[in-house]
């Protein structure tokens, strides 16, 4: 039941939108939730698993090659490198949405990731419809 | 020595001859003798002296002049104990005595019972009539008078004499200028160490405020130290309670300490102690028993009878009242309140000091508490998180493929277990995580602990503290996971009611054993069907060179033994067959 590995399934177009259902990319420490996360996404047909990882730095390329359209970021990390991913996620030439996704709240982890570049600040509640409703908006 | 010496009448010449050969020489040995005692009382005495060898009078006296028309010393010569015990007072300075020393002038007189300025004798006073008075002067002042009484081999005192003493005056004055000069250095002395003592007091105060220490022996030196310095016998200080308006005895120095401690609590205002809490200002008395803002009498029992208190301040505030109390009457100088006024403040300083860093001590015990709290929560809600998806996807498996479905929510229950035991460990404070690997047996303790608590079942654990201190950390590491795994496997599949956990040496190897009495399984099971849990517990193992038993049966419980040896040698197997 392991979500689909990190090579692209769909070749990433270089210009202008790209066609299709958006591609999700899931960048989280805790293997449980990635798993769980990108099974529970893959069961829908409106958005696209491209791949998963925990590690930061293989995280990084793997989002780029795999074309994503949307990361998933957990912004709590053991390693503290969070809000540095979403920065260089952002920073990319024609970046993703980088949308934070987190256990808890805090006022001042909201504004860092927003200013970080992160288009969107979630909680992790058990409701993928919502979830995928946010993805699906404003995909420009 | 002119023993034909004519009474003298008429008016005295101007200048009197210079004193001729012998009577010179024995003049220079006196004066000699003069400056070989530098103490001022040594050198009185050898002035009277020489003066009475010199002229052979019967009687010798110096008196020193109090400065208010009496006399403040007066030394004699010649008289016998007898003589002087029978004499009510000595001189007050009037008569003869008064007159040198007022007019600065010899007076020499044959009769002194004639001379019109005579004021007498007291009774039993030894008669006298020949007599000789001479001032001493330095630098125009007199510093006092030389009287010689009954000329022996004469009738009266001559003009070589009055010359001889004269001379030997002026060498008076300067012996006394010395030794009065000594004196002062001496005090002097005596002073600048007491000084420098008082500085050095000062000095260490500063440096302990600006160190972060305990304040109870902090205060306990400052206040041995204080004691010390001023003579005290006895010192105490008091700091404000947690309640406001109280202030509690903290330290106690030197005599009748239970004397102190039988009343060692204070409002503000409430007896001396109160009243320095509430004005901030010190207050003494040479007179305990007759202050009525005095409270504690049984220190007035105990012999002290001074106290002087003077209150401790931090930024205007008053933090507490320190005190010094002596036996008796020990009368306070200005300058040793205002000293201790000073040192209170220091103290002040320290006192604040002390409770600031408590405070910041605990508020970071506190912030770290919250972030290890926050840390586990975090943990717990991404736990529940993923269990959750994994229900929202069974739920949508449920039509297609319901055996899938089924396993997705076996799997949900089970993290969901998980969940709970984290939270269990959370609340009964067991993390097995934050235990040191150096300490394996506290670390088997909270696995037990935890095991114990989660499954309710009778846990015990048998400990050789040596064997857990002789083995290197990857060992102790792998001992420990394997104990981990081995209760997980007992918890999720056993069923059992009694477990043992032990560590002992035997033969020389080290011996792990997990034991319990539960359901057992097959022989021939494979490690694929129980789960990995064996299969690591046997890689761990072999991974530090242990060998490594699994023992069960049906119905028959199960042994997991790691044995390794304590030297470094190869391992021995055990008797039985592996299974």
């Amino acid at each position: 039941m392991s979500a689909a590995s990190s090579t692209p399934l769909n070749p990433p177009r270089r210009s202008g939108k790209r066609a299709g259902p958006p591609r999700i990319y899931i960048l989280d420490e805790r293997d449980s939730v990635r798993h769980a996360l990108a099974d529970r996404l893959a069961r829908t047909m409106s958005v696209v698993v491209v791949g998963e990882s925990g590690i930061a730095s293989h995280a990084l390329q793997a989002a780029q090659e795999a074309g994503a359209d949307v990361v998933l970021v957990e912004i709590k990390r053991v390693d503290g490198m969070g809000l540095e991913l979403v920065r260089r996620l952002s920073a990319a030439p024609e970046p993703p949405r980088v949308v934070g996704l987190t256990s808890y709240p805090t006022e001042w982890e909201e504004t860092a990731a927003k200013r970080a570049g992160a288009s969107a600040y979630l909680l992790k509640d058990i409701h993928t419809e919502e979830l995928l409703q946010h993805i699906l908006e404003d995909r420009s | 020595m002119d023993k034909k010496k004519r009474r003298q009448s008429g008016p005295k010449p101007v200048a009197s001859p210079p004193p001729q050969g012998d009577r010179m020489r024995a003049l220079h040995r006196a004066t000699l003798s003069l400056y070989t005692d530098l103490s001022l009382d040594g050198t009185l005495r050898r002035i009277v002296q020489a003066a009475k060898e010199l002229t052979r009078a019967r009687y010798a006296a110096l008196g020193v002049p109090d400065g208010r028309g009496g006399l403040a010393t007066f030394l004699t010569e010649g008289m016998t104990e007898e003589e002087i015990a029978s004499i009510p007072h000595p001189p007050v300075g009037r008569g003869l005595i008064g007159e040198v020393y007022r007019t600065g002038r010899s007076i020499r007189v044959p009769d002194l019972t004639k001379h019109p300025r005579a004021a007498g004798f007291p009774a039993g006073h030894p008669g006298m009539r020949a007599f000789l008075g001479v001032p001493i002067s330095a630098f125009g002042r007199p510093v006092g008078q030389i009287y010689l009484t009954e000329r022996g081999g004469a009738d009266e005192f001559s003009e070589e004499d009055q010359s001889l003493i004269e001379l030997l005056a002026a060498h008076a004055a300067a012996a006394l200028e010395n030794a009065r000069l000594y004196r002062q250095v001496q005090e002097r002395e005596g002073e600048l160490a007491h000084r420098n003592r008082e500085l050095e007091l000062v000095n260490s105060l500063s440096t302990a405020v600006s160190t972060a220490v305990e304040l109870e022996p902090l205060l306990q030196g400052i206040l041995d130290r204080v004691v010390a310095l001023f003579g005290a016998h006895a010192g105490e200080i008091f700091l404000r309670a947690e309640d406001q308006n109280e202030f509690a005895l903290a330290v106690h120095r030197g005599i009748a300490e239970h004397a102190f401690w039988e009343v060692s609590r204070f409002r503000t205002g409430e007896g001396l102690i109160g009243q320095v809490a509430a004005t901030g200002k010190a207050m003494w008395t040479t007179n305990l028993a007759q202050e009525p803002d005095f409270l504690r009498r049984s220190i007035i029992e105990a012999g002290l009878g001074t106290l002087i208190s003077v209150p401790l301040k931090a930024r205007a505030q008053v933090v507490g009242v320190m005190s010094l109390a002596f036996q008796g009457e020990r009368p306070l100088r200005l300058e040793e309140i205002g000293l201790l006024e000073a040192i209170g403040a220091g103290v002040g300083v320290a006192v604040e000091n002390a409770r600031l860093y408590r405070q910041a001590r605990r508020v970071a015990v506190l912030e770290e508490r919250e972030r290890i709290a926050m840390d586990l929560h975090d943990g717990i809600i991404q736990s529940i998180y993923a269990v959750g998806l994994t229900l929202d996807s069974a739920k949508l498996q449920l039509q297609s493929d319901q055996r899938q479905s089924e396993a997705g929510m076996a799997q949900a229950i089970d993290r969901l277990n998980e969940v709970i035991r984290d939270i269990r460990a959370y609340i009964l404070d067991l993390q097995p995580s934050r235990v040191r690997m150096d300490d394996l047996e506290a670390a088997l303790g909270l696995l037990a602990n935890e095991f114990r608590a989660n499954t309710m079942v009778e846990t015990e654990l048998l400990a050789d503290s040596s064997v857990a201190r002789d083995l290197d950390p990857a060992v102790r590491s792998a001992m420990f996971h394997i104990s981990q795994e081995a209760l997980a496997n007992v918890a999720k599949h056993a069923h059992a009611t009694r477990v043992w956990v032990s560590l002992r040496g035997e033969d020389g190897n080290a011996v792990l054993q997990v034991i319990d009495n539960g359901l057992g399984f097959p022989a021939d099971a494979t490690p694929t069907l129980l789960g990995h849990g064996l299969s690591n517990i046997v890689e761990r193992g072999h991974a530090v060179g242990a060998h490594v038993e699994i023992v069960s049966g049906p119905g028959e419980g199960t042994t997991v033994t790691v044995r390794l040896p304590l030297s470094g040698d190869p391992p021995l197997p055990a008797s039985e067959p592996a299974a």
